[in-house]
């Protein structure tokens, strides 16, 4: 190519040149007939961020997913450079140059940078394989690595263990990796909902510069709003796993991005009562657990929930909330700290002794630890209750599939037969099965983390519903989510969690959407505009 | 012509399926194994029919099927009910030796008529058995030693114990590898005087006892049900307030217990005293064994029965025609090797789909 061309080129701009990607009519069903992409069209240009802006479920990861050969798409085609694309699996996604970087880093945290980024490849500075085999010469991929990081401005040093970088770090390798093989589309799924926001900072300057020399493509998925309009050139907004628009960020607003992505209407109403609530049920003191390295998880965190109320625990993931619900259901232990049940210390005993003075459990992960997957319903049901039937040693199975048949016409849980092992039920029903397990048991608290993670909406709301009934019946329930808008729609008191630590309180009425936004990002270095002004 | 593969995860097995495989493919592992047969010049047909029809014309060799099965399915169950927690107990070999050596030193050193000996001495080498499964579990659940090498280490320590208690301790006559034969008072009777029966120890009635067993603690218990869902999902089982520690250590050492009867039954009944040969890899073969049975106790029966069938065919091919054991060994191994294999289609569909090459597609 000569200069002249390239001139050429650079004058037409991207927006007349054939875009990288193009993705259409992209259709995909889950099992249990959700839709979780419909009909949906994405068109990345050369050069430019592009946001993929949707709430949770909008169908955003399913589709990138597909891009990536993850799932397979049932309808739809997809284009690179003009050129059809058959993939069926990662592999196939980086030999054509797409790049993903995932929610969950996959590394070996033994091994080195360069290791890491080298991993799977066969180059090496000789051309017999046997000499191939038995050296392990980074040299060359060290200096490849030097010289990506120093274009880029990447702060990461390719002879570092991995266990020992921090998560900004990490992610900056996981970038590398995809670079050091040479992509020209690097999606990023929800980069910034691991990172403190210092570090986001600097994952968008670097990001900046990869797009910089118009070669790379990246798409850049989240649910902030913020974010999108910070970095993107453009941003297609997803609902409902169908496309509304896609717009040059530019030229839009953020409230216009939000209500394309809520929709007109709020999602549905939640009528909620205002009830006094009762006698502390749930009581927590001076809460600390941490990990096997001794980094505090949850800091000196003190809880209480009444009768009849829901407290939601507001913050983004990986703040200590999961070592936060496991001290709170008794799952495990935590390192300091009291807790008690309707005026029961239960401060160091077993998970047993926790059911039995009556607090459920709805764990976010649901097919690992809110079910045994590959067991039918009648076990999954009774995966508490057995010990009611209970006759000596022996159990009872008549009584256990009564209740499951029971609980399956109560809560209108769709499941093909009973003897189908659960993994085979929507994430919806799923869930319906958890909780009807956990709410027959009559509890006196309920822990619900992430409820309706991934769900759709009609069993978001059947879901909401369940919790507002169960709390009118004079349950304490604690909501745990991610999901701002569910804990201020749906609990009485609100906590947020930053970096292990509660540093905001406040009530339903009371709570300021923005101000719980900050604190969630910031922490407590969240200066709090209302005293600001009053400052002023 | 491009051949192209593709695997795809079955989420439900056929029925048919279940029965069509095995069939299936222990006939493909016979069709390979007439390789070698053949290559030492003998005639398959007459070896297959010989390995899978004497032993049920016979007998002594009926009588031998029972007797070898016993031990198979024992060290089975040893291994079954373990998975079924999700624990891989391989050292049923292990568990086999120290029931024998606990047999040997009570039959050997305690003088007592039949119905205090024989009763104490399945006693105690049901308890060194089980204390050969208790031990890696105790390991496991306290301190997470991987159950795979604690099981695997012990079978070592088990035979070499078992050496030199038969060298050192309670040596037989002359330099020879075995004690000296149980009273009779500690010996397993034949089950009849005459008939099948009378080629067959009262040891495999432990079978249908440790079946039984086995079944009902499984399928009928409280026990059962937290070990089917800690085996599933060990999260589960732990938010639903199970004892990870009472499901491990209890299935280990139930595991350890069988294949020690196993070894009592080696011992007090096919051999009549201790021996340095008490198992020829019983307890290796359990495992096999297990992974074919594990969707019950009854399938753990029929392929216990089915791998005695298949040992006792080789005895008296080797007797009958004069086939290098060496060969029957291979057509034996081949079996086993298909059957394991038979199970991956039992989880996989297999897409094998041939193109012709269509001009130059990069």
């Amino acid at each position: 190519m000569n200069d002249s061309m390239v001139a050429a080129e650079q004058a037409a701009g991207g927006a007349d040149r054939a875009p990288l990607l193009e993705m259409r009519d992209v259709v995909k069903t889950f099992p249990g007939g959700v839709m979780a992409n419909d009909h949906v069209d994405l068109e990345v240009r050369r050069g430019e961020i592009h946001g993929i802006l949707g709430e949770n479920g909008a169908g955003k990861s399913t589709l990138m997913k597909i891009l990536y050969g993850l799932y397979v798409e049932d309808e739809g085609e997809i284009r690179l450079d003009g050129e059809r694309l058959d993939i069926t699996s990662p592999a196939d996604a980086l030999d054509v140059g797409i790049g993903m970087v995932h929610q969950h880093f996959m590394h070996v945290p033994k091994f080195t940078v360069v290791e890491n980024v080298v991993l799977g490849l066969r180059e090496s500075a000789y051309e017999n394989p046997i000499l191939r085999f038995l050296t392990r010469d980074y040299s060359a991929a060290i200096e490849r690595i030097r010289d990506l990081t120093d274009r880029y401005g990447i702060d990461l040093d390719p002879e570092a263990r991995v266990h020992d970088l921090d998560i900004g770090q990490k992610q900056r390798l996981e970038i590398v990796k995809a670079l050091y093989r040479d992509v020209d589309l690097l999606v990023l799924d929800e980069p910034t909902a691991v990172l403190p926001p210092h570090e986001t900072e600097q994952m968008f300057d670097i990001l900046t510069s990869l797009v910089a020399e118009g070669d790379l493509s990246i798409i850049f998925i989240s649910h902030k709003l913020d974010e999108v309009t910070e970095i993107t050139d453009r941003v297609t907004v997803l609902r409902d796993g169908r496309v509304v628009d896609t717009l040059a960020t530019a030229e839009t607003t953020r409230a216009e991005l939000a209500e394309l992505m809520v929709g007109q209407e709020v999602l549905f109403d939640v009528e909620k009562e205002h009830r006094a609530p009762g006698d502390v049920a749930l009581s927590a003191r001076g809460i600390t657990d941490r990990d096997y390295r001794g980094v505090d998880l949850v800091r000196n965190v003190d809880l209480t929930v009444r009768e009849g109320e829901i407290v939601g625990l507001a913050g983004v993931s990986g703040n200590g909330q999961a070592a936060l619900v496991e001290s709170l259901v008794g799952v495990s232990e935590p390192d300091a700290g009291t807790i008690s049940v309707k005026g029961t210390d239960l401060t160091g005993k077993p998970t047993r002794a926790f059911i039995d003075s009556g607090v459920s459990y709805v764990p976010a992960d649901r097919t690992n630890e809110g079910s045994a997957a590959d067991l039918d319903l009648t076990y999954n049901v009774m995966l508490k209750q057995y010990r009611q039937f209970r006759d000596g040693p022996f159990l009872d199975y008549d009584a256990g599939r009564a209740l499951a048949t029971d609980l399956v016409e109560r809560f209108d849980i769709q499941v093909p037969d009973p003897e189908t092992p659960v993994k085979h039920l929507s994430g919806g029903n799923l869930q319906k099965l958890i909780l009807a397990r956990e709410l027959s048991l009559d509890p006196d608290v309920l822990v619900a983390n992430q409820p309706t993670w991934g769900l759709d909406v009609g069993a978001i709301k059947y879901v909401h519903e369940l919790l507002l009934e169960e709390r009118d019946d004079g349950t304490a329930i604690f909501l745990v989510s991610e999901n701002l808008d569910e804990v201020l729609q749906l609990s009485d008191r609100i906590a947020v969690i930053y970096e292990g630590e509660i540093v905001h309180e406040t009530t339903a009425s009371e709570a300021d959407r923005e101000r719980i936004g900050r604190y969630m990002t910031e922490g407590s270095n969240a200066t709090d505009p209302v005293a600001q002004e009053r400052d002023q | 012509m491009n051949v192209e593969t593709s695997l795809e995860y079955r989420n439900e097995t056929p029925r048919w399926l279940g029965w069509a495989v095995p069939v299936l493919t222990v006939l493909a592992a016979l069709t390979v194994g007439a390789l070698p047969i053949l290559l030492a010049q003998t005639d398959p047909i007459t070896v297959y029919l010989t390995m899978f029809l004497d032993p049920l014309t016979s007998d002594y060799r009926t009588g031998q099927i029972l007797t070898r099965a016993t031990p198979l399915i024992l060290a089975g169950l040893a291994v079954y009910l373990p998975l079924k927690a999700g624990l891989w107990n391989v050292g049923a070999e292990g568990q086999i030796y120290v029931g024998g050596i606990g047999a040997a030193v009570v039959a050997l050193t305690v003088d007592a008529g039949i119905v205090v000996l024989l009763p104490l001495t399945l006693l105690a080498g049901a308890l060194l058995g089980a204390l050969w499964g208790f031990v890696p579990g105790y390991l496991l659940a306290r301190w997470n030693a991987n159950e795979i090498v604690t099981t695997l280490m012990l079978v070592f320590v088990a035979q070499n114990l078992n050496s030199y208690m038969i060298r050192s301790v309670l040596p037989g006559p002359s330099n020879y590898p075995y004690t000296e034969t149980f009273p009779d008072t500690a010996v397993l009777p034949p089950l009849a005087e005459s008939g099948i029966l009378s080629h067959v120890h009262a040891g495999v009635l432990f079978v249908p006892i440790a079946a039984a067993a086995v079944y009902v603690i499984m399928d009928r218990t409280a026990f059962g049900f937290e070990t089917t869902v800690f085996g599933s999902s060990q999260a589960a089982a732990e938010q639903s307030g199970m004892s990870r520690f009472k499901i491990i250590v209890v299935t280990m050492t139930i595991g350890g217990l069988l294949a020690g009867a196993a070894g009592v039954s080696q011992a007090a009944g096919t051999g009549g005293r201790l021996s340095e040969a008490i198992s020829p890899g019983y307890g290796f073969t359990a495992i096999i064994i297990a992974l074919l049975g594990r969707r019950g106790v009854p399938q753990v029966l029929a392929a216990g029965a089915f791998f005695a069938l298949i040992y006792v065919g080789g005895n008296a091919v080797s007797t009958s025609t004069g086939l290098s054991t060496a060969i029957i060994d291979v057509v034996q191994a081949l079996i086993f090797l298909f059957l394991i294999t038979g199970e991956f289609f039992k989880r996989f569909t297999v897409d094998v789909r041939v193109t012709r090459d269509t001009a130059e597609v990069v």
